[in-house]
């Protein structure tokens, strides 16, 4: 396992958003998703997980539904919804704008100025 | 907004189902990440072990969903309702003394607001009831104070007062009504052609009267109220162009009225046109009114009271210059109000019906003192407890949504037992005549009155829980530990504080008694002044005679001489019978 980042505030919902865009999964599937598409970079504390999983299907953000698990197992899915698939590409673009302010701000040389 | 709603009724209604699949959820959790971490060469029982660490205390993260979807606040409020419930019920003289308390103070005030909302409050049933007005001649210093108006008011004053739409007058009666044989003395109403459209509402079924039905000639026409339409004529929608025979003449049917058509407080079943002779509407009859016909007008949209009084008078000032009487009737101080016909209909009854209600809101306050002394005396007995709480960790919030949580569920409760006596306190009116009262007919026990009680008890359970809370809160801990304990007396404030309540709730209760019993006095006062003769041992009694049977004095003269006779031949019946108009009693066209 390589380095793994602290998470920024606010972060965990965007990424979860995300993982479940891509396919439906179950709550451990989206914390073993995230790890993966962020090459093992990012651990999300497993403590918060769920309750972000809560909040965000109480906000209609994504959908749950019982289904079977690759082991056959009943496991929870989440889907994500219309309203889901908005904020996420908000979010992103957000991030995008934000990311990019800070990395040209960051590589400022003294001559720039 | 609406969806989060959704969902957390959803989860409220599914309470145990929900709670097992977050247990499932989590639990497959923690046994896929024990798999992945067997798989990568842990022991199983280190593994099992490192999963649940990862994850956190199961409570905890449970806890944490339940906040995310807002339902936390509900568990704790059910829990701190039970404990509360728990508490009411372990000292049962304390509650029921507050419940009582609560239910009379609820209940007498439920009563006596459902009167002033039916009498004072509730618009009139008509549309833009604020319009309507009502005006009258006055001749305050002839000693005649209200004098109605005259035909010949009306005939002058239709069309010629821009800040009336429309005006009409009226007059009420009793008329023997029926087939002879099924006679029945109904109450009657006379009115305009214009009544109907000034009021904004007419019949239901056919029309109304016209200005050419209202010569003595052309009056055998007749409106029907709904209640006498169902009882007479079982409803039948063809009823136009059918007769009734009122006072022994037959008219014809031009109309039903809806059922909701009820004009102030006249139960009149039948309508009449106002019918008058010529000779009636000269002006030399303008001061003829009598207060037997009565004027009602509505307002033009924007127009306001007082344009319509000054055109009324500026009327007046014009139309008197050439009456002969012209001068006696400035001396009597003529003038013709226009006053708002809701509030003139209910001027008599209003200070009664105020002086009540402070009655009842003073006994409500009386009410609310003895139960904060109540509480104060059991949050004293507690003071210890909740000291050793908060030392404990209970967060000042807490104390005080506890508190909030108790009053409230008692107040509530007392409410709704409120509304028990509040009900029974409606019947009671009923079966003292308060159809007597201007628009009592209407007082009913319905929804709205409901909720305002319960929105008073809620706002009371506040009002006690911040009173308590502040008693609890307002001393330091260390000192309630000391002073608190056992064998040591309560703190020098709090027995100030509990006795200065006792003072005020009595003074409270003198205010009420010395208002009742000022009120009995004057009622015996009114009741003690002599009419002038032995009221004792007279009995009253109302005959009328139609006329079409009746016609002349003679025949009437000999109706009265049989009827003395017959009278006089009664076991128990004085020899001195005599008939004659009563003192002091309606005066009858």
């Amino acid at each position: 396992m390589g380095k793994t980042a602290e998470l920024l505030p606010g972060t965990l919902d965007m990424l979860i958003l995300k993982a479940v865009s891509l396919k439906p999964l179950h709550g451990y599937g989206v914390m073993v998703r995230i790890r993966q598409i962020s090459g093992d970079a990012l651990e999300i504390p497993q403590g918060s997980l769920y309750p972000a999983l809560y909040r965000l299907e109480h906000h209609d953000l994504i959908a749950a539904e019982w289904g079977q698990s690759e082991n056959n197992r009943r496991a929870k899915y989440y889907t994500l919804t219309a309203a889901g698939r908005r904020r996420l590409r908000d979010e992103t673009d957000g991030w995008n704008r934000l990311a990019t302010a800070i990395a040209a701000a960051l590589n400022t040389t003294s001559e720039e100025v | 907004m609406f969806k989060r709603w959704r969902s957390l009724f959803r989860v409220l209604t599914r309470r145990r189902d929900f709670e097992d699949s977050m247990t499932e959820e989590l639990r497959f959790h923690i046994e896929q990440y024990t798999d992945e971490l067997v798989s990568s060469g842990m022991s199983p029982e280190k593994a099992a072990r490192l999963a649940r660490m990862e994850l956190g205390s199961l409570t905890n993260v449970k806890g944490d969903c339940r906040e995310a979807l807002g339902i936390h606040l509900l568990d704790e409020v059910r829990r701190q309702l039970s404990y509360a419930a728990r508490l009411l019920r372990k000292s049962p003289a304390f509650t029921v003394t507050a419940l009582l308390t609560l239910a009379v103070c609820f209940g007498a005030n439920l009563t006596i607001f459902a009167v002033i909302d039916s009498v004072l409050l509730r618009p009139l049933p008509f549309p833009e009831p604020s319009r309507l007005v009502t005006i009258f001649n006055t001749y305050p210093k002839a000693g005649v104070d209200r004098d109605g108006s005259s035909l010949t008011n009306y005939y002058e004053r239709r069309g010629h007062i821009p800040a009336f739409t429309s005006l009409a007058i009226y007059g009420y009666g009793t008329e023997i009504v029926g087939e002879p044989g099924s006679t029945e003395r109904l109450q009657t109403m006379r009115i305009s052609p214009d009544f109907f459209s000034t009021l904004g509402l007419g019949p239901a079924i056919g029309r109304t009267f016209t200005d050419e039905e209202t010569t003595s000639e052309t009056d055998h026409v007749v409106i029907l109220s709904d209640t006498f339409w169902r009882q007479r004529f079982n409803a039948d929608p063809n009823v136009i162009g059918r007769l009734v025979r009122v006072n022994s003449v037959p008219r014809t049917v031009i109309g039903v009225l809806p059922p909701t058509f009820r004009f102030l407080s006249s139960d009149a079943r039948v309508f009449l046109p106002l019918a008058s002779r010529p000779e009636d509407r000269l002006p030399s009859r303008r001061h003829a009114g009598g207060n037997v016909i009565q004027m009602i007008a509505r307002l033009e949209p924007g127009a306001t009271l007082a344009q319509a009084q000054s055109q009324i008078d500026a009327q007046n000032a014009a139309l008197e210059v050439d009456d002969p009487q012209a001068k006696m009737i400035a001396d009597a101080g003529f003038r013709s109000l226009v006053v708002p016909l809701h509030a003139d209909h209910v001027a008599a009854i209003r200070p009664t019906l105020l002086l009540l209600e402070a009655g009842v809101l003073v006994l409500l306050l009386i009410g609310t003192v003895n139960l904060v002394n109540l509480l104060l005396i059991r949050a004293g007995g507690r003071v210890k407890e909740l000291a050793v709480r908060q030392a404990l960790g209970a967060s000042q919030g807490y104390v005080v949504s506890e508190t909030l949580v108790e009053t409230t569920l008692l107040t509530l409760v007392g409410g709704l037992l409120g509304l028990g006596v509040g009900a029974g306190g409606i019947r009671l009116l009923d079966a003292l005549g308060y159809d007597r009262l201007p628009l009592g007919g209407r007082i009913a026990f319905d929804m709205r009155l409901a909720l305002v009680v319960l929105v008073a008890a809620l706002v009371m359970g506040v009002v006690l829980a911040a009173a308590i809370a502040w008693f609890n809160l307002r001393r330091h801990l260390c000192n309630a530990l000391h002073s608190e304990s056992r064998g040591g007396t309560s703190g020098r404030t709090a027995q100030i504080l509990r006795q200065g309540f006792v003072v005020s709730q009595i003074a409270l209760a003198f205010i009420l008694l010395a208002g009742a019993g000022l009120l009995g006095l004057s009622l015996q006062r009114v009741m003690a002044v002599s009419p002038g003769f032995q009221s004792d041992h007279i009995l009253t009694g109302q005959i009328l005679l139609p006329w079409a049977d009746y016609p002349d004095g003679t025949a009437r003269l000999k109706f009265v001489e049989s009827l003395m006779d017959k009278i006089g031949q009664l076991p128990g019946a004085g020899r001195n019978s005599s008939l004659c108009p009563i003192p002091a009693g309606p005066l009858q066209i």
